[in-house]
């Protein structure tokens, strides 16, 4: 009888005393949160990276890939941050996209600055192009329009929006957003069609409408242009607004243990070089920063958007 | 371009090639004929299992099934009076009472052939105008958008099926749903409550798939569990004969099946009007030509023809701004061109330039597919027509479940659940009404694209109106709508003229003839539900109508403007609603002006104490699914619901239930889990979000 008491005893505070272990983790299978439906950008990535994460950490639990769309992606990252934080539940979300509803006060039903942030998974720039017939070749031509610059985007708070409205801001010239469009390229064909003036949309997309005689662009947020003749926004003057593009960032709930945060971050270091990963990581923009980076940057864009507050928050 | 052709044709004609296209086209007919599953749904769910293929077979996969899941909606639609995607919708109108004739078979095949040569005509179509596609898609902006969302819409004065005023009260409530969510426009969240829950589930608006799942299928599902008993009434009428006859037909109606193609291949064009819209508009187009205009929605085999002509031909039309700018022209391109993605293939402008070989082989992929497809159809007709012939109490839990698995296969949404049973319960009781479901179902598609486009147009003009009439193309559509709303009008107007004498019966006999009851046993019953029963309806419109007015009101201008509109089109139509109702000679004309003499208030057999409890039991079993769904998951509940509806509600066997219970429970786990290894919802009790 005292041994049967002592093995209990034993047995209870060896299950009590596991979770405490870092090496515990993860115990149990880890939701991926996706806050968009099956079949977009996001689910991709995510369902690109999960088989190579559940090989790179310990283990061996499943990593699935979990979609909770609503509220334009407010409803999956307000799940990531409501659960709890012990690793289990990690999401998927892009900046400045999250933080924008948040900016203007109003409750998305999250935190951008208590997100424990885990990795930056990929990264995509920005340019702004005008049909190729355009009389405008620089932004002084802008300025000369005499009327505000037409801008079609899908809707305001989108990440191009906000582009738009800083590049405006910082190079002073006055713009008009053209809203309700339903997907990047439909508002660059809207510009091509003459709805708009100008397009800004992602280096990837626009290249495609340069290369087709369709679209010039003026200039690119990248470090180093991509596209030949293409100028850097750093050499026409905005050295400030270079890597102003849109991150893909996997966070976690406020205060996940840092062990487990590593724990995770190292696993995903490691995804992005399975091979099966790797296939996809040009045209997925796969740029991997850990952790502390990771955490450093999504600030450094916080800090950058939370000045444009006033042209990002519905009046 | 003839190269690549040539390159595609061998790799299709490879053995593996032609095993990709036949998984297609094989798992594209059965999401096809399973209501609540469709071409986007297969398509999601199969995007991950692409990441092994190469690109060449993603394509003929991903051919094989968009070609082939209309062809297996109709089968559905004309069987068991639900079609199998939204855009059979309109199959069931005269499918339908086809196979209540004993004519399926000839239904099947007509649809079918018109579906075969549909396809074939959109896809060649699409050939014929790669050289020039790129400047179709630029002629359409903004303002033309509006005026086709606008032609959409009038089309519902064309298809309200005789009930006109209650059509035109269902498109204001479709309109009304179509402004709930968040407004790309001006960046305001309308009509979703306060509540986080329902606000976040409806920010982003009434979703499409659930809402019409809801309201086409789990409505007849519930018609049928109140009515009991077979589809095919006892007799002769299980037989399929007939169906090689019924392919001929869509030959012999050769001008329905062209137009039904055209208008298939222009709408599936156009991003943002969708099949749905495309098959009614064919449908009633069938109807303006066709030499027995009132046979329609009473089994006229051209009312099948028609939409299932444009059915197939949209696909082809749909790749036009797919292929030209990476633009999605329908709900299933979109995803689609995820799948592209993955395959290193960017979607824009040099798509068919730098992947021709790939797009060709898309091409061939769906015009195999359609031909496959629509074989396949006309050879399983008479096994699937013994469906009839099942007794529907086995039937109903079946598609009630795997319907509500694949709305939440979608989007992973256990919301789209509840929105569906919603939805199929008001559709049940739109049936009972007399509300035509078809109105509400093209306002709810097109209610948003037609807002969004007003205000872009406005907003990209400055605010000058006169852009809708000073652009070629608009002015043109414009002019197209006008002559639309008219001929219809003057067509009527000369019939009345013909036939002289009007056909308008009083509110009295309507109420009292149908089931024959002596008249002063009919008398008394109408006194005694006049009260309620009348204005019933109308009252509740009218007051969805001003509190919807009053909620718009307490937005901004812009984001108010479209929404206060049509809370007062609302409130208008239900009190010439109510006015129609009364026996006054202001209420006898308005019955005869909107042709509303036929309007049924709740249906005289509504008031048998026996069908009232039917009704009763046969929403409580769809709620109470729902309930369970929602609290414990689908794979517990599942089971447990279909085996107690057989047994309690369909008065089956212990035996026939719990077989029924098991093999559809683990048809389903079997489909989402592990196949597609989708997990189905776990209940809010055990870790659901």
């Amino acid at each position: 009888m005292f041994k049967l008491v002592l093995a209990t005893a034993v047995g209870i505070t060896a299950a009590l005393a596991t979770p405490a272990f870092a090496a515990g983790f993860p115990e149990k299978k880890i939701d991926f949160v996706i806050p968009f439906g099956p079949g977009g950008g996001f689910d991709r990535t995510v369902r690109i990276v999960s088989p190579a994460l559940e090989k790179t950490l310990p283990n061996k639990v499943e990593v699935v890939p979990t979609n909770i769309a609503g509220a334009g992606g407010a409803k999956g990252t307000a799940t990531v941050y409501r659960a709890a934080p012990d690793g289990h539940t990690i999401g998927i979300i892009n900046m400045p996209g999250a933080a924008i509803p948040g900016l203007g006060g109003d409750d998305p039903g999250y935190d951008m600055n208590k997100l424990s942030f885990i990795a930056k998974l990929a990264t995509e720039e920005y340019m702004l192009a005008v049909p190729a017939k355009s009389d405008i070749k620089t932004i002084d031509d802008i300025k000369k329009l005499g009327r505000p610059l037409k801008v079609p985007s899908t809707d305001f708070g989108s990440t191009a929006y906000a582009a738009s409205e800083i590049f405006a801001q910082e190079m002073k010239f006055p713009i008009q957003h053209l809203t309700g469009y339903k997907g990047t390229n439909d508002y660059i064909v809207g510009v091509i069609r003459g709805d708009g003036d100008a397009a800004v949309a992602p280096v990837s997309t626009l290249k495609k409408f340069i290369e087709s005689g369709d679209m010039r662009a003026l200039f690119t947020t990248e470090e180093k242009s991509s596209v030949p003749g293409v100028k850097t926004i750093a050499e026409i003057g905005f050295a400030d607004l270079t890597g102003l593009g849109v991150s893909r960032y996997v966070v976690g709930p406020p205060g996940m243990p840092a062990d487990v945060v590593k724990t995770l971050s190292a696993g995903l270091e490691k995804a992005m070089t399975d091979p099966e990963v790797q296939k996809h990581a040009d045209k997925e923009g796969f740029a991997f920063l850990p952790a502390d980076k990771a955490k450093a940057s999504a600030d450094k864009a916080l800090a950058l958007y939370s000045k444009y507050k006033a042209a990002l928050v519905k009046k | 371009m003839l190269e690549s052709t040539l390159a595609a044709l061998q790799f299709l004609f490879t053995p593996l090639g032609v095993v990709f296209l036949i998984l297609g086209v094989l798992v594209g007919l059965v999401f096809g004929v399973m209501p609540g599953l469709g071409g986007t749904t297969a398509i999601a769910l199969l995007m991950p299992l692409t990441f092994a293929l190469e690109a060449n077979q993603a394509m003929l996969l991903m051919g094989g099934i968009m070609g082939a899941v209309s062809a297996g909606g109709s089968i559905s639609a004309i069987l068991i009076n639900t079609p199998g995607t939204a855009p059979n919708a309109a199959t069931c109108f005269d499918g339908y009472p086809l196979t209540q004739q004993g004519k399926a078979g000839l239904a099947i095949g007509a649809a079918a052939g018109a579906s075969t040569i549909g396809g074939f005509i959109g896809l060649f179509t699409l050939i014929a105008v790669i050289p020039i596609m790129k400047s179709i898609v630029l002629l359409f902006g903004p303002p033309e958008y509006f005026m086709l969302a606008l032609m959409g819409l009038t089309a519902i004065a064309a298809s309200t099926g005789g009930q006109f005023l209650r059509g035109l009260i269902a498109g204001a409530l479709g309109l009304i749903l179509a402004s709930v969510g968040y407004d790309a426009v001006g960046g305001t969240v309308r009509f979703t409550s306060s509540w986080r829950y329902l606000s976040e589930y409806l920010w982003d608006g009434i979703q499409l798939v659930p809402a019409l799942t809801g309201l086409f299928a789990l409505s007849e599902m519930i018609a049928l569990s109140v009515s009991g008993g077979t589809i095919a009434p006892e007799g002769a009428t299980g037989r399929v004969t007939s169906v090689l006859q019924g392919v001929w037909l869509a030959v012999k109606h050769w001008r329905t099946t062209l137009q039904g193609s055209a208008i298939g291949t222009f709408i599936g064009a156009v991003p943002g009007l969708g099949g749905t819209v495309a098959a009614f508009l064919a449908y009633t187009a069938a109807m303006q030509i066709s030499k027995h205009p009132e046979t329609f929605g009473k089994g006229n085999i051209e009312g099948v023809i028609g939409p299932e002509a444009s059915n197939n031909s949209k696909d082809g039309g749909s790749l036009i701004p797919t292929l030209s700018f990476g633009i999605p022209g329908s709900a299933e391109m979109a995803i689609f061109l995820g799948v592209l993605v993955l395959h290193g293939i960017e979607p824009g402008p040099m798509l068919l330039i730098h992947h021709e070989g790939v797009m060709f082989s898309l091409i061939l992929a769906l015009l195999a597919s359609t031909l496959f497809s629509n074989v396949i159809v006309v050879m399983v007709a008479r096994p699937l027509a013994l469906i009839t012939r099942v007794d529907v109490h086995i039937l109903v839990p079946v598609v009630i479940a795997a319907a509500l698995a694949g709305v939440y296969a979608l989007r992973q949404t256990v919301g789209d659940v509840v929105l569906a049973g919603i939805f199929g319960v008001l559709g049940y009781i739109m049936i009972r009404f007399g509300f035509p479901r078809v109105t509400l179902v093209i306002a709810l598609i097109l209610g948003e694209l037609a807002e969004r486009s007003y205000h872009q147009s406005l907003n990209m003009a400055d605010g000058d109106w006169t852009v809708f009439f000073t652009r070629t193309v608009s002015l043109i559509l414009f002019l197209l709508i006008i002559a639309f709303l008219f001929v219809p009008a003057i067509r009527a107007w000369r019939t009345r003229m013909r036939t002289g004498a009007s056909t308008s019966r009083r509110l009295h006999d309507v109420l009292v003839t149908p089931d024959g009851t002596g008249a002063h046993a009919g008398f008394t019953r109408m006194m005694k539900i006049i009260h309620w029963r009348d204005f019933g309806a109308a009252l509740v419109i009218l007051a969805i109508g001003v509190g919807f007015l009053i909620w718009a009101e307490s937005y901004t201008a812009s984001a108010a403007e479209v929404p206060v509109l049509v809370a007062w089109i609302t409130i208008v139509l239900a009190l010439i609603d109510a006015a129609a109702r009364t026996e006054t000679t202001l209420g006898r004309a308005l019955r005869r002006l909107a042709n509303a003499e036929n309007v049924i208030e709740w249906k005289m057999e509504g008031d048998d104490v026996a069908t009232s409890r039917r009704i009763s039991s046969a929403i409580f079993w769809v709620l109470a699914y729902l309930a369970g769904v929602a609290a414990v998951g689908f794979l517990l509940t599942t089971p447990i619901y279909i085996f107690l509806y057989m047994k309690l509600h369909g008065g089956k066997s212990f035996l026939a239930s719990a077989i029924s219970a098991t093999a559809t429970t683990l048809g389903i786990w079997l489909l989402f889990e592990i196949i597609f290894e989708y997990p189905l919802y776990p209940g809010l009790l055990l870790g659901g979000y």
